[in-house]
């Protein structure tokens, strides 16, 4: 069994769990206009945490660390605070969780800087950051497209449960670089204006970036991590199933290995990035699994589409909604998508929810489903 | 599916030769592009995509390529139950660093931003061989044979697969190695035990 000890949200609308649960279920967004990676073109809608958070200067020295890392250890400072796991115990494991870590480092990088790529590489961000609070052993890296932080967490409850450790810290962050940028532009996905999720007008993602940690303990908490699933759509490799049925395929398994059928979900913490087929496909899986009467939110109108964060930080959100009893709205929803028939969350209110499905879906085709449930 | 838990067949990719259970079964020296062509030109003509993959994915289809499409009764487990295991220390940095090279140029392409990241070789194995279950890519500082056996185990336990494969999957510059295994129960007694050491024996060959 894997129970939630701790957890943190590093974003910018706050930088702990509460404050960015605030100001999510009080509507506000942290998404706006920034300038784009090139010049020449106008501006991109990204969820950006304040300026000062930047990259050390000459990086491959010891003790300076990437805006990546300094955010992960911000968020798992925070998080150990408010638990009393010991990240230096060899019965605590360290699972991170990002999709491009610190790419930004790789944009102007001449194939043959042997050093400079060790040093951007996802594996020495794992170890520095887990080095940092003493861990003992080696950090496990999941570096799955958006599904990442799901992912993680599903790991640490599977882990858990073997009883090979006692305690995991799972930690995910992701940076709005000009690297994802430019490549989400070029896939013409990036909307150009706040996202709209599940919205019949909606017309593509906004990034952002945040940090987000999850400490999972085998010892009793007031939330369990109480089943997981992944699949794969085997079907494209960056457009989803048409028909959604390898999602619902993961969030039927989820449900079995939690033990808890559809009316009983209090509410889903969809992906719900904004993109015309993402939340066509996530409807579809919804309805497939009896779901299309339980609350639905997406956060990505308020946060931005975190990537390697994403899964972690919506579970935290997750959590929160479960335990304080107050239900999470969609940003940025508009009107209904036709013939989709889901119930989204708008504003936010009073929930008596005590178990809530988290999905996540990405490039690849994978598919990810977890269930959170409040004791 | 019953039996132990074997490796029913096992994959090596490296230096520009394909090792299938131990043995050679095909080799070309020359550029990896032009071995990785003619390698599955040599095993399958009919799927184009292969042709517009990046490295990674090229090094993975060929080596789930060699490792199943002869044996089309090998996968015998059914689609939602085969999952995929996968690890490798560079993730897509190979990708990284050419979509970087164009994104400076004003040419960025979907086409090979979407490469980078370094589960899409496990979404082209899938789409490949119609695999539709349990997948996780992992980034470790080097291949970590004991902790994806026993994560492997895991999902065995768990009844979360019949069937698994289980690799390695390296490309950055000029240095490459990719390694698949297809591991589930077999009653087969012929057959290796999966086991960190026996991996670990197929990988080394």
């Amino acid at each position: 069994m894997a129970f939630v000890a701790a957890h943190n949200i590093l974003s910018p609308l706050g930088s702990t769990s509460a404050a960015t649960f605030e100001a999510v279920v009080a509507g506000r967004t942290g998404v706006a206009a920034h300038p784009g990676p090139f010049s020449n073109e106008g501006p991109v809608w990204v969820a950006k945490l304040p300026a000062a958070w930047a990259d050390d200067a000459d990086l491959q020295q010891a003790g300076r660390y990437s805006k990546f890392e300094k955010l992960l250890m911000a968020s798992i400072a925070d998080a150990l605070a408010r638990c009393a796991v010991d990240p230096a115990s060899p019965r605590t494991l360290f699972v991170f969780s990002t999709t491009k870590g610190n790419v930004s480092l790789l944009e102007n990088a001449r194939p043959d800087d042997a050093a400079l790529i060790q040093r951007a590489s996802l594996s020495c961000s794992a170890q520095l950051v887990s080095r940092y609070f003493g861990s003992v052993n080696q950090p496990v890296v999941i570096s799955n497209a958006c599904i990442s932080g799901v992912a993680a967490v599903i790991y640490a409850q599977r882990v858990l449960k073997t009883g090979a450790y006692d305690a995991v810290i799972v930690a995910g962050a992701d940076t709005v670089s000009d690297f994802v940028v430019s490549g989400f532009q070029a896939f013409q996905a990036l909307s150009a204006a706040p996202c709209k999720p599940f919205s019949a007008d909606r017309n593509g993602i906004n990034l952002g970036e945040a940090a987000a940690t999850l400490i999972l303990t085998a010892a009793e908490g007031e939330v369990q991590v109480a089943g997981g699933a992944m699949s794969n759509d085997a079907n494209h490799i960056s457009g989803p199933s048409r028909t959604g049925a390898e999602l619902a395929l993961a969030i039927s398994q989820a449900m079995r290995a939690a033990q808890v059928s559809a009316p009983e979900i209090g509410f889903v913490s969809a992906h719900g990035t904004a993109t015309i087929y993402n939340d066509e496909m996530e409807a579809k899986a919804f309805t497939l699994t009896g779901l299309q009467h339980q609350p639905v939110n997406s956060v990505k109108g308020a946060l931005g589409h975190t990537l390697g964060a994403a899964g972690l930080v919506e579970s935290a959100l997750s959590i929160l909604s479960l335990t304080q009893g107050q239900s999470i709205p969609t940003a940025g929803y508009s009107t209904p998508m036709p013939a989709a028939n889901l119930n989204i969350a708008t504003a936010s209110g009073p929930s008596s929810a005590r178990w809530a499905l988290k999905t996540a879906s990405g490039f690849g085709g994978c598919n990810a489903a977890l269930l959170l449930k409040r004791q | 599916m019953k039996g132990e838990l074997k490796i029913l067949r096992s994959c090596l990719i490296r230096d520009n030769a394909i090792i299938v259970d131990g043995e050679m079964v095909y080799a070309r020296p020359g550029s990896f592009a032009d071995f990785a062509t003619a390698a599955f030109t040599a095993r399958n003509a009919a799927y184009p995509k292969f042709y517009k993959m990046d490295n990674l994915a090229k090094l993975g289809l060929l080596a789930a390529e060699y490792l199943l499409a002869d044996q089309p009764a090998l996968l015998s487990g059914s689609p939602e139950k085969v999952g995929l295991v996968v690890g490798n220390t560079n993730a897509s940095a190979d990708t990284d660093l050419r979509y970087a090279a164009m994104a400076r140029q004003d040419l960025a392409s979907p086409a090979l931003f979407v490469y980078t990241l370094p589960n899409i070789v496990v979404g082209e194995i899938c789409i490949r061989h119609q695999l539709k279950g349990e997948n996780t890519f992992f980034v470790m500082d080097n291949y970590d044979i004991e902790l994806q056996t026993a994560y492997t185990n895991t999902l065995f336990q768990n009844q979360l697969v019949e069937q698994c494969l289980v690799g390695w999957l390296e490309f950055l510059g000029s240095e490459y190695c990719g390694f698949l295994c297809l591991v589930g129960p077999s009653e087969q007694a012929d057959l290796p035990n999966y086991t960190t050491e026996k991996v670990k024996h197929f990988f080394t060959k």
